[in-house]
């Protein structure tokens, strides 16, 4: 088995991480973690053979990372993919355990064997990659694993409704257990805090959540607010967009940019209330941290899976109507009740879609669908 | 009398943007005007791009020459070696491709002509003749673009000794002198120019995109893709308009291509998660462009900074009518008597809805609109007027220097 994992930046994914260490205790299995950063391997060291970039293709991407130019600087990492993906026909199955795992797997030459996609339960702060190109990889795969049922529904709507498209027998269903920060004690003075969170850009809906900053400003119905967007900047350059109306409002002190960072799961908890924006992932972690930690959350329908799966459509707003939100945001902090009621409800559902399923059942559907391919 | 001159223009690249076809009108009219030699000037590009034929055919050109600033050999190769080496590597096509021989010698030029901010760093590589020759820098570009330019350390040296700065707008001048230290007295500020309509095809036939319905009310957008443009302001005023108008379909087109790249395929899922599939149509337009801004009954100008689009001024020039957001250079196009009905505050989505809704039920409005508007561009932007008075200004920093 072959497992191609996102990088050493964040952690690795639960429930791969679960897959490759009963491959090499329970089936035998020989198991290879190709990730695609350098750094410490931490837990892969643990489960599987460790393969990693050289100095020159990690450091080329950080380059490239950095300046946003992403193409000849990523050269010596294509190279270094090459080759190590060159003998990726050996496997028996290769796993993707993120979303630029996925495409990274472009490299890997013909005749490639079956192709296992987990679409972790995370923000995909750190990919680049477009959900276009991502679709086609995703088509290819003989089986795709995601985490949870509004993805499942998502993933399995027609284009023309804004889902994937992909065809429901190569799906499943697989929650992942995952941990969730716990709230501490909630503070209830003012002022309000409103929250929202993810890449800094255009995908993370960075640009409406700063409009509907502009339109309730720092008093809400009498109430004092307060507006925090988490997360670094989009390397797709959006980012600076947001940035430049940020100064074109001048709204500088009433929008708080804040880095991303590992207490992003608190701060959401701390929050009153978290608004919802991304435009191409229905199901944030953020959303799942904030709901956990019983945060009221409000969005629009793209990034609110959830707040489906909660019955509570009234929360989600159609349309990316800045102004319908800004309405329902108001209502939710002049009515503490409501907003209580919303936060109970979607608590709820997160905890339901986070139930962990086990791990055999993921090993047999992976061997299932890898025995159909001829 | 002003004498022929010798010109050298360097520019980032021949894409068809608005900047460029300001950059064939200006030589094109200034060949007219016998302000410059058109057999004596050189073009040298960063980048290549379908205008490389228009701008030899407009004005004459001795030579347009491609340096192929980010695709060149040199950059690739010393990439491959090492990131860090692809600077060095592109210099080296920067200098092969200024020492390749033109067509014919075209001598020293009198004046360097920088159009756009992207072209600074060819400049840096010119020979040291050329960098000894009086130069004029044009920038486009409002303070976003500026600071989204591949190169600001090669933008201050040009700008430290170019001979005249010229700039579309006077808030574009300020910022030169307040961040990039510009002495103001170097600065010329341009406006904006109703580029001469081409004699072929006829610049009033106009036509709509294959699916727009023949009853539907049409509502036109331009400029590149993006931010800048406000093409998501633009989106988001499709959404607020109703679907119907008096039993009429409303449709919306904006005209234009990506600022930079992704630009597009994220406004082509915006206009599906806004709700808008079928209703708002986004095309580059090509040769198509003047003739689609004629297709519509209403343009609306949603930039964040100037320069003003182009499609727009063709639009008002043929007598449609235009509305605009407060800033976005709309003002240079509007007369004084109907900046009330035309001018929306920048950051109310809701009047410009309204606006936009209120024109739309009332053609007899929009006709007087679009009329006055014809009047006030045919007689205030002619590119022959507007061009003549920058070059005059032009040359008169060029003697003082």
């Amino acid at each position: 088995m072959l497992i191609v994992a996102g990088g050493t930046a964040a952690p690795p994914d639960p429930t791969v991480l679960e897959l490759a260490r009963l491959a090499r205790t329970e089936h035998d299995a020989s198991v290879t973690a190709l990730l695609l950063d350098r750094g410490d391997a931490g837990e892969w060291a643990e489960v599987a053979d460790v393969r990693q970039p050289t100095a020159t293709a990690a450091t080329a991407r950080r380059v490239a990372d950095t300046t946003g130019h992403h193409g000849r600087l990523r050269t010596p990492e294509r190279s270094w993919l090459r080759r190590e993906l060159g003998e990726a026909y050996a496997s028996d199955v290769v796993v993707a355990a993120s979303g630029p795992a996925l495409l990274a797997l472009e490299h890997m030459p013909d005749p490639t064997p079956p192709v296992v996609a987990v679409l972790p339960l995370a923000d995909r702060d750190d990919d680049g990659g477009s959900p276009f190109e991502l679709l086609d990889r995703l088509r290819r795969a003989v089986l795709t694993v995601v985490p949870s049922r509004p993805v499942l529904e998502w993933a399995t709507r027609s284009g023309d409704e804004g889902g994937l498209g992909l065809d429901p027998d190569r799906l499943l269903h697989h929650p992942a257990a995952r941990p969730v920060a716990v709230a501490g004690p909630r503070v209830t003075t003012a002022p309000t805090q409103i929250v929202g969170s993810g890449p800094l850009g255009w995908r993370g809906g960075t640009d409406l959540f700063v409009s509907l900053a502009a339109i309730l400003g720092s008093q809400i119905a009498g109430r004092p607010a307060r507006w925090t967007w988490i997360g670094d900047p989009d390397p797709d350059g959006t980012g600076d967009d947001v940035l430049a109306e940020i100064e074109r409002r001048r709204i500088e002190d009433l929008v708080r940019i804040v880095p991303a960072a590992e207490t992003r799961a608190e701060q959401v908890a701390s929050a009153d209330l978290y608004v919802a924006t991304a435009r191409d992932d229905p199901f944030p972690a953020a959303v799942v941290d904030a709901a956990a930690a019983g945060t009221a959350v409000v969005g629009f329908t793209p990034a609110t899976a959830l707040l489906g799966d909660a019955g509570r459509e009234d929360a989600r707003i159609a349309d990316l109507d800045v102004a319908a939100l800004a309405l329902r945001v108001v209502n939710l902090v002049v009515d503490g009740e409501a907003r209580a009621a919303l936060a109970a409800d979607i608590a709820a559902a997160a905890a339901a879609a986070t139930e962990p399923a086990p791990i055999d059942d993921l090993w047999a559907a992976i061997e299932l669908a890898a025995g159909r391919v001829p | 009398m002003i004498r022929r001159r010798s010109l050298l223009v360097l520019t980032g690249d021949l894409a068809p943007t608005d900047d460029n076809r300001r950059l064939v009108s200006l030589l094109d009219e200034l060949g007219r005007a016998g302000a410059i030699d058109p057999a004596r000037i050189r073009v040298l590009a960063g980048g290549g791009g379908p205008l490389a034929n228009e701008i030899a055919a407009a004005a004459d050109l001795s030579a347009v020459r491609v340096v192929e600033h980010d695709e060149g050999v040199a950059a690739r190769a010393a990439g491959w070696v090492h990131p860090s080496l692809r600077a060095t590597g592109s210099l080296v096509d920067d200098l092969w491709g200024l020492a390749r021989p033109g067509r014919r010698d075209a001598g020293r030029p009198d004046l360097v002509w920088i159009h756009g901010a992207d072209a600074a760093r060819l400049a840096s590589t010119l020979p040291r003749a050329a960098r000894r020759t009086p130069t004029a820098v044009c920038l486009p570009e409002g303070p976003v673009g500026l600071r989204r330019c591949r190169s600001i350390p090669d933008l201050r040296r040009v700008l430290a000794r170019a001979t005249v700065v010229v700039t579309t707008t006077d808030e574009q001048g300020d910022h030169l002198v307040d961040s990039l230290g510009v002495d103001r007295g170097r600065i010329v500020v341009s406006g904006e120019w109703r580029a001469r309509p081409a004699a072929s095809p006829d610049p009033r036939r106009s036509r709509r995109p294959d699916d727009v319905p023949d009853d539907a009310l049409l509502v036109g957008g331009a400029g590149p893709i993006g931010w800048r443009a406000g093409t998501d302001l633009f989106l988001d005023l499709a959404r607020r308009l109703p679907r119907e108008i008096d039993g009429r379909p409303v449709h919306l087109l904006w005209l234009g291509t990506a600022d930079r790249p992704g630009d597009d395929l994220r406004a082509h899922a915006d206009v599906a998660l806004r709700g808008q599939r079928g209703r708002v149509h986004l095309l580059d337009g090509g040769d198509s462009r003047d003739a689609l801004a004629n297709g519509v009954d209403l343009m609306v100008v949603t930039g964040r900074e100037p320069p003003f689009p182009a499609a727009a001024i063709h639009a008002a020039g043929q007598g449609r009518a235009v509305i605009g957001l407060a800033g976005s250079g709309i003002e240079a196009v509007v007369p004084p008597t109907d900046v009330t009905a035309a001018v929306v505050d920048p950051f109310d989505g809701l009047a410009l809805s309204e606006r936009v809704e209120v024109a739309l039920r009332d053609p007899r409005a929009r006709q007087l609109l679009g009329g006055s508007l014809r009047d006030h561009v045919r007689r205030h932007l002619r590119a022959e007027e507007r061009i003549g008075a920058l070059w005059a200004d032009v040359a008169r920093h060029l003697a003082r220097a």
